[in-house]
């Protein structure tokens, strides 16, 4: 495919070069939901550029491609793969453990909200033995000590026994939840509403996505793995919650524009560049190819980082 | 009283029906039933407007019924030898507040029917109100409700966790609460963290 951006203009296409080496890009963005006022205003504008840097977020990113349709891209922008928009994924939530440590019970308060964070159990599953119920795997995230406002004021009563126990417990309370890997998969898909406008009168996204068998029973493991270490630990087991929170809760959007060596199933090369417009980049949770169980910011940081390297390097060259 | 538990249902039906009598004989036992009751049978959900211009914007209860929440909140959390208690934070301003900023109309008329419920019950067990009872008294009401706090379809059991709730709020986020009662150590820079020096707990 030649490159060159094309993004569309209030229904009006305005082309770029089609040369690399001395592409227009133009770029506009009326249409992202997330910015704010600002952006529409300076809807008249336009922007030139050698190189277009797209970082709107996994969502916005997806909408802003699949938006940006021509004769040239009839699917959307760098999207001859028809993957823009697919293998979305997430993290799933919700099974978790909460416990007291009863020898903490009634003792002298501590300052427990000066520590750097809660604790984190990084990924055990399927490492080194195989899971026999599901695939990959997920992580805890915690938290425990004394807080500014008390855990436990649900306890039954009034009174003044009911101070005392607030007094005495505070402080033993400890909870942690996981997060698991949602599988990157093809069928779970965001595309462009044919009918829900944004406020500019822009399609907005419409999801197909649902969690599958190998979530549902991870999410089955996290419940049981959780009670199972709290008590290993001693800790008294307050709640045990098997609730899976709904699709979409962890708000850790990933997957709608990701990399990898085959232009036919990816939509980025390894520098989350277009295989397609060689002067577009996609650099933010939409170029990952699937959602590992870690909060993923810091790797689409370090992800970014490499990309513009390399994109600082191809200018040099002269290959942009 | 825990001897012998109280069937809320049951009871409740006599203390509704003395209520009726009493207003029928236009006996006031207490100022604070007979507004509240007046009040509730015309416009429950509304709050008591008084001539007093400024001052009627920033009232939801009315001089009894704030003598009447501050006990019963004091009841709740009451002071010890530890702290003081609800009253001396001053929990009484804090969910007239919140009363008077709600848009939830429901929620208002749960507080106003609560308030005078709960004398009813004070009047139908020990025959007075609840502000003119004992502590042990007040107590034993609270008690009643706080037994048969799964009783959600009775307004006094809506009412009584409603209470509970907001005095459990105000109190903890106030300056008594977070350091008289809880000793908070927080919004201070740690510069070691000790951890936790009891032995490792043996699993059983």
């Amino acid at each position: 495919m030649p490159g060159g951006a094309r993004v569309r203009r209030h229904g009006e296409e305005t082309s770029c070069g089609t040369n690399p080496k001395r592409a227009r890009s133009f770029l506009r963005l009326p249409f992202a939901g997330d910015f704010t006022a600002d952006i529409a205003t300076k809807c008249g504008e336009k922007t030139r550029a050698k190189v277009v840097v797209v970082a709107a977020s996994t969502l916005e990113s997806a909408r802003l491609l699949l938006l940006s349709k021509s004769q040239l891209y009839p699917n959307g922008l760098a999207n001859s793969s028809g993957h823009v928009g697919h293998n979305f994924c997430e993290h799933i939530m919700g099974p978790g453990v909460t416990g007291q440590a009863k020898n903490l019970v009634g003792k002298p308060p501590t300052l427990d909200d000066g520590r750097p964070g809660g604790f984190y159990l990084t990924r055990f599953r399927n490492l080194t033995e195989k899971h026999p119920k599901f695939i990959r795997g997920y992580g805890f995230e915690g938290g425990s000590g004394a807080r500014m406002f008390p855990q436990g004021t649900d306890a039954h009563g009034f009174g003044s026994s009911f101070k005392e126990e607030i007094r005495q417990n505070q402080g033993s309370y400890i909870g942690m939840g996981a997060f698991g890997e949602v599988l990157a998969r093809y069928e779970n898909f965001v595309d462009l509403d044919p009918v829900v406008k944004d406020k500019w009168g822009v399609p907005a996204l419409r999801f197909h996505y649902k969690f599958g068998d190998n979530e549902h029973r991870m999410a089955e493991d996290m419940k049981e793995t959780a009670q199972e270490m709290f008590e290993a630990a001693g800790f008294k087991i307050m709640h045990v919650s098997d609730r899976v929170l709904t699709e979409g809760w962890s708000i850790h959007e990933m997957g709608t524009a990701r990399m990898g060596n085959d232009p036919k199933t990816s939509v980025l090369n390894q520098f989350e560049q277009s295989h397609d417009v060689k002067n577009l980049f996609v650099v933010d949770g939409s170029a990952f190819v699937n959602a590992s169980c870690q909060n993923p910011t810091w790797t689409i940081m370090a992800l970014c980082w490499r990309s513009c390297d390399y994109l600082a390097d191809e200018l040099g060259k002269g290959n942009l | 009283m825990s001897n012998n538990p109280i069937n809320l249902k049951q009871d409740r039906r006599q203390w509704l029906k003395s209520s009726a009598a009493v207003l029928g004989a236009s006996l006031l036992p207490l100022p604070a039933v007979a507004a509240e009751a007046s009040q509730a049978k015309t416009t429950p959900a509304t709050p008591q407007t008084k001539p007093a211009g400024e001052a009627s914007a920033t009232r939801f209860f009315t001089p009894a019924q704030r003598t009447l929440v501050e006990e019963l909140s004091e009841t709740i959390i009451p002071a010890d030898s530890h702290s003081g208690g609800a009253k001396a934070t001053q929990v009484v301003g804090y969910i007239e507040q919140e009363l008077r900023e709600s848009t939830d109309d429901n929620r208002r008329a749960t507080w106003q029917e609560g308030l005078r419920l709960v004398d009813l019950m004070s009047q139908h067990y020990h025959g007075k109100s609840f502000v003119d009872s004992s502590s042990e008294e007040r107590i034993a009401v609270l008690t009643v409700l706080s037994d048969n706090d799964q009783m959600t379809d009775l307004p006094e059991v809506r009412f009584f966790r409603e209470l509970k709730h907001l005095t459990v709020r105000g109190y903890y986020t106030s300056k008594i609460g977070i350091h008289d009662e809880l000793e908070y150590k927080g919004n201070r820079l740690l510069l070691e963290f000790a951890g936790c020096d009891d032995p490792a707990p043996k699993s059983s």
